[in-house]
């Protein structure tokens, strides 16, 4: 996969962003309400927790039509307190919607846990997963939007600009207040599913303040945002990119740093004393470097100097190494069957594992080391195979033991090692391997 | 000689008793600060992190114990957010369950809210069942750069059924330890438990052959399928004897896998499926282009058709990186009680068998 399949829907998405956003962003920022699309986010995050509750499952139609009808209540509220003469500010009612949005969807999140992911997915979005139909519905919606706002245009540029004229005048601001936000809704509720929150903000209100900073007519402001939007998105994707860094973040940081830039670029331009406009320039330059080093010089201090992070290597292969130099019957347990015999076959110490048989009470790893012991001690390896033969209590292991003794008995006597020892048949058969056993035993 | 031999018996008896008064002193000595609980209906009240130690308790506790679990079953155990009843159903608890690692990060501040001193970490009341496995994915560098690293290594241990059996074993300890008169009563609920997941695991007639232990150990070294399939006892091929979840699980060995998180780690291992990525590497963090497209690029070369979710990510989330490679997305509960159907450990690890095999088109 080329990074231009990887990239192109993401990229594509940002633009269809970048369009509307840019324009919304000029109005949102006019009428001081800077954070409605938090605010109107969290409610639409509210209503699919609520449709999640009725067991609609997240990002189905279902739970968009009551995210949609969510947003829509909330436009009505951002609408009803817009008062006339502004006593509180409505950015103080947008943050306590926000709040209490947010706190009823913990609380009602905390009966169906399932949908607890989701919230948090709303922060940072799933841009790099866009897909083609999402792409085209942002672009088909976002149009209508456009359209609407471009008809009713004079409506809702005097409802923003001079709210106070429009009241005087006889406009009905509250009807066009909400459909205002009503129409805002319906593009939040789409962008934050992809973008999510943090790029929905950005995509706002970056362009539409590096617009609003130079210059005053509407038509160029929208020119600048669409174009600040569209460079930034590429140079954060790319960078996002190459860098390999997560697309929704990099590109909010990317919007922070070209707004610096602006800014910057504005404050050398406009000034009327160009020589000392850069010379403070300079001066706020390196107060940031020294701020950026002293942080770096306390945060090396207070951690102790260095990077420590080597020093809290957890070694894996030590304990095995100090275990294998251990006891023979610790190292054998910590194997299989088959490994065990790969181990057994170096061990060359009958003294080792004599006192190993007889510290564990587990078949495996008797009958393991009594095989063994055959080759290096014949006399006790065939005493204790012998000894598994007769109170063994799987199957497969007497069965071993067997094998072992038949090639030297040149028979079985009539045992069977699938039968248990206590059988009548397999008792006489016994019999016969004990007098077999005293009779090659010197 | 008669004589001599009577006497040392007659001093072996008589020093018994004391002993055992003193050992019966202790036990009610130790036993006291317990009764000041009240008990539910006088039973042990166990409460545990996950849903998952819940059932395996009351596997072992049977009537003996009245089991909570904090979590609910189709919860991401990594972010649970504290209730007032969390604190508490501890402060009133007699045995505290929990992985024991850097999984429940919220457990200590309840413990700490309960004020039960009996189940903090290292008194009698607190057991961690991870004890005792054998970790995979110690990282050797410890570094939060790489998201929500686990230090001692990955804390979902309880997708495998060999796993299931040391925290079982850990449990019922910690039975035995707050309430030792039922002692035989927990033992023999432990050897019930680890029978019943042997023989789940391997086929009844296996493990009258073989032992859970040994099959345990070949399982786990990777070496079971190879060994039964070479050796043959009593005129049968092993082989043929092996049933239980590691006979529906035999035709997807080796086959490719991709989950979401890194939760079936420990499942995977046993079960000899390679696990080629995940989607969200590192918890809670999105992505970074680079990992996606190494993921597509992998899942593209090695035909991976399969990406198993726990069912509280973001299911669209799972769908739309299944349509983008042309996989199916396996959405199946992480726990015990993450759908209503699954009531017990061994439902779960049937969900999982039973969901992968039909993932990967083997009827």
């Amino acid at each position: 996969m080329s990074p231009w399949q990887l990239m192109l829907l993401p990229f594509l998405e940002c633009l269809v962003l970048v369009g509307i956003h840019s324009y919304l962003g000029i109005h949102v920022i006019k009428r001081k309400v800077i954070f409605v699309d938090l605010a109107l986010a969290q409610i639409a995050a509210l209503g699919t927790i609520v449709a999640f509750m009725f067991g609609i499952s997240p990002q189905s139609t279902g739970a968009y039509v009551f995210s949609l009808l969510f947003t829509f209540i909330g436009a009505a509220v951002f609408s009803l307190t817009r008062f006339r003469k502004e006593k509180i500010p409505q950015e103080a009612v947008i943050g306590l919607i926000y709040a209490f949005a947010a706190a009823v969807a913990i609380l009602v999140i905390d009966r169906a846990p399932h949908g607890a992911e989701h919230i948090k997915e709303i922060l940072t979005g799933t841009i790099l997963w866009v897909e083609w139909q999402t792409v085209a519905i942002a672009a088909a919606v976002y149009s209508g939007v456009g359209a609407f706002h471009y008809l009713f245009r004079d409506k809702f540029l005097l409802i923003s600009n001079d709210p106070q004229g429009a009241f005087e005048k006889g406009v009905r601001v509250r009807l066009w207040d909400f459909l205002f936000y009503m129409s805002f809704g319906l593009v939040i509720t789409i962008s934050v599913n992809t973008a999510g929150v943090l790029l929905v903000f950005v995509f706002l209100v970056v362009p539409a303040i590096m617009a609003m900073s130079i210059t005053d007519r509407l038509v160029h402001q929208l020119l600048i945002g669409w174009a600040a939007g569209t460079i930034v998105s590429f140079v954060g994707l790319v960078g996002s990119y190459l860098l390999d860094l997560p697309s929704g973040p990099m590109v909010v940081a990317v919007y922070g740093v070209a707004l610096l830039l602006v800014a910057l670029a504005l404050y050398v331009v406009r000034s009327k004393r160009r020589g000392k406009a850069t010379s403070h320039l300079g001066a706020g330059l390196a107060a940031v470097v020294a701020i950026v080093l002293a942080f770096y010089a306390l945060g090396t201090g207070l951690s102790g100097g260095g990077n420590d992070c080597a020093a809290l290597e957890v070694d894996g292969g030590q304990w095995k190494a100090h275990d294998a130099k251990g006891d023979l019957l610790a190292r054998l347990s910590a194997l299989d069957l088959v490994q065990q015999r790969a181990l057994l076959s170096e061990e060359r110490d009958a003294a080792a594992i004599l006192s190993a048989i007889e510290r564990t009470d587990e078949e495996e790893l008797k009958t393991a080391l009594a095989q063994r012991l055959l080759e290096l001690d014949p006399t006790k390896g065939k005493a204790h195979l012998l000894d598994e033969m007769k109170h063994g209590k799987l199957p497969i292991f007497r069965s071993e033991a067997l094998d072992a003794l038949k090639k030297l008995a040149q028979g079985t006597f009539g045992y069977d090692p699938m039968e248990e020892p206590e059988t009548a048949a397999n008792r006489a058969a016994l019999e016969k391997w004990d007098a077999w056993l005293r009779s090659v035993s010197p | 000689m008669t004589i001599h031999g009577n006497d040392k018996k007659t001093r072996g008896l008589g020093g018994s008793p004391p002993c055992m008064v003193v050992a019966l002193l202790c036990a009610g000595l130790f036993s006291a600060p317990l009764a000041v609980h009240a008990r539910e209906g006088g039973k042990i009240y166990v409460v545990s992190t996950l849903t998952d130690y819940a059932a395996i308790a009351r596997e072992i506790g049977g009537d003996k114990v009245k089991v909570e679990a904090i979590a609910k079953g189709d919860e991401d155990s990594h972010f649970v957010l504290p209730k007032p009843s969390y604190a508490d159903r501890l402060s009133r608890a007699d045995l505290f369950l929990t992985t024991g690692l850097d999984l429940e990060l919220w457990a200590p501040s309840v413990i700490d809210k309960s004020q039960n001193g009996l189940i903090r970490e290292g008194q009698v009341g607190y057991v961690a069942v991870s004890d005792g496995i054998a970790m995979l994915e110690i990282p050797k560098i410890v570094d939060r750069g790489q998201g929500g690293v686990h230090v001692y290594g990955n804390p979902h241990v309880h997708t495998s059924p060999i796993n299931a059996k040391v925290i079982a074993t850990n449990i019922a300890i910690g039975l035995k330890k707050v309430d030792s008169k039922n002692e035989a009563y927990y033992a023999a609920g432990l050897k019930k438990f680890k029978n019943a997941i042997d023989e789940r695991l391997y086929g009844k007639e296996l493990v009258a052959l073989l032992g859970g232990k040994t099959l345990d150990r070949l399982a786990q070294s990777g070496n079971l399928i190879s060994f039964l399939e070479g050796k043959e006892v009593g005129g049968a091929k092993l082989i043929e004897k092996l049933g239980g979840w590691m006979q529906e699980m035999r035709p997807l060995r080796g086959k490719k896998l991709v989950t979401y998180h890194k939760n079936w780690i420990y499942f995977s291992q046993l079960f000899g499926i390679d696990v080629i990525g995940e989607v969200e590497p590192k918890p809670s963090i999105p992505p970074s282009p680079g990992d996606v497209e190494r993921l597509i690029e992998n899942m593209k070369r090695l035909d991976v058709k399969v990406v198993l979710a726990a069912n509280f990510y973001d299911e669209n989330k799972v769908k739309m990186i299944c349509r983008s490679v042309g996989a199916k997305p396996i959405i199946v509960p992480l726990s015990v009680e993450g759908t209503p159907q699954v009531k017990n450990y061994f439902q779960l690890v049937d969900t999982w068998v039973n969901s992968l095999r039909t993932g990967y088109g083997i009827r």
